[in-house]
């Protein structure tokens, strides 16, 4: 049962880096989707609005882009805290946002995070933000 | 040998630096109490937090009027309990004063009214920092707010604009006339509160256990009957062994089928459950923002 271990299980913060549009979020929405720890109602409502916006497939990205400006223009604007767990450990992970722009709002991520998952899209290769993440999240 | 804690163990460590972090920071800090779990948990924080001196700030409950009758009831037991003091901001004396009006209609609520009673009670008071049982793993909107979130002098959330909140440092500077809400509990899940009340035995309102009720189902929520909301034609009034997952105001409030009197029996059902917890909140499902839009006005 897993009520039973719930006294000896440790906790893991971890956040992803990257540059915009290089999969953050949708590799956060992957991992919850493929974990099961969405609900039935937020995959419901995750499908719909794909619908709407006229895409064929789930977009994983609008489980943790919250706020509705996020949604319009389909970027991260602000971090967002996932949570799910396995019976060993609790998970706790930032997604933050990849635009420069934002990046106090990553570094507030990075910050409490102890690990951190760095994104590279293969097309574009190690670029600025690639780089600049990468230095945040090894201070 | 490597010392570390389990993960209970750290959230409520978290938790209680951020409740002293607050009474250090600022003047005339409150916790906003509205008879849930979730603040339930958070009062026993901010217990553990002082112990053994008392809760050096009050409770504030916005009364919406619509309560279940047992949430007033554990509410002033607690109240008695820990020797705090108790601040009501009723929701109807807004009404009453003309400040906001009800809505009409089948579907009306009190819900978006308490935003005018809260943010009232909040500059009648002078509180600078309200301390709020939200969680982030609740709703998609709150999964953006920080521990530490900035107000300005209407009350209102600018989520496009938030502080940077790095390791454990909190930035309480703030202007006159603006406030903060604090959410100690925010990295915890629903599992982790059933865990948590069960670990320390903390009491609840029966609400939350199963238990017989006389209820209606509109739009496929189940809700308790009241005298507050009129029935259609194609609703009926039945008894049903119910429990409820969440609290609020007795008209939005859903609750689920379920037979868990205990404690152990309802994290079994938490485990298993498929369903948010919010899904059951009538205040939630008016749109798909319905959260954010709120907040932005000043709600909880």
């Amino acid at each position: 049962m897993s009520d039973k271990n719930y006294l000896d299980r440790d906790l893991l913060r971890f956040t992803t880096a990257g540059s915009v549009d290089d999969g953050k979020s949708t590799l956060i929405g992957r991992l919850l989707y493929d974990s099961k720890s969405i609900f039935e109602d937020q995959l419901t409502s995750v499908e719909n609005t794909s619908k709407s916006k006229g895409l064929e497939h789930i977009d994983f990205s609008l489980l943790t882009d919250g706020l509705k400006d996020e949604r319009e223009q389909g970027i991260t604007i602000d971090v967002a805290y996932r949570y799910f767990s396995t019976p060993k450990r609790k998970f706790i992970i930032a997604d933050t946002p990849g635009h420069i722009q934002y990046t106090r709002n990553m570094i507030t991520g990075a910050s409490t995070a102890n690990l951190a998952l760095i994104l590279v899209d293969a097309r574009h290769g190690v670029i600025e933000q690639t780089k600049r993440h990468s230095f945040i999240a090894s201070l | 040998m490597k010392h570390s804690l389990t993960h209970l163990k750290e959230l409520e460590a978290e938790s209680i630096f951020v409740i002293r972090e607050t009474f250090a920071q600022f003047n005339k800090p409150a916790i906003l109490f509205s008879g849930g779990k979730d603040s339930i948990v958070l009062t026993h924080l901010a217990k553990k937090a002082f112990w053994p001196a008392k809760i050096p700030f009050p409770l504030v409950h916005v009364d919406t009027g619509h309560n279940f009758p047992e949430t007033i009831d554990f509410r002033d037991k607690l109240v008695k309990e820990l020797g705090v003091n108790l601040v009501v901001g009723s929701v109807q004396k807004s009404i009453d004063e003309g400040k906001v009006a009800e809505e009409r209609g089948l579907n009306a609520t009190r819900n978006r009214l308490q935003i005018a009673t809260l943010l009232e009670t909040i500059e009648s008071n002078q509180y600078d920092a309200c301390m709020g049982g939200a969680r982030r793993d609740e709703e998609k909107a709150r999964a953006k707010e920080r521990f530490f979130s900035h107000r300005d002098e209407f009350g209102q959330w600018d989520p496009k604009n938030q502080r940077p909140e790095l390791w454990n440092l909190f930035n309480g500077l703030k202007h006159y006339g603006e406030n903060f809400r604090i959410f100690p509990i925010s990295n915890w899940t629903e599992m982790d509160i059933w865990q948590y009340i069960l670990l320390e035995n903390i009491e609840l309102p029966n609400l939350y256990f199963s238990h017989m009720r006389k209820c209606f189902v509109r739009n496929g929520t189940i809700l308790s009957a009241n005298n507050y909301q009129e029935l259609k034609e194609s609703e009926e009034v039945r008894e049903m062994q119910i429990r409820f997952r969440t609290m609020g105001d007795i008209t939005i409030t859903g609750a689920v089928e379920s037979d868990a009197d205990t404690l152990e029996k309802i994290i079994g059902e938490v485990a298993a459950a498929r369903n948010t917890e919010r899904g059951g909140r009538a205040d939630d499902q008016r749109s798909e923002t319905a959260m954010e839009d709120r907040k932005k006005e000043g709600y909880f």
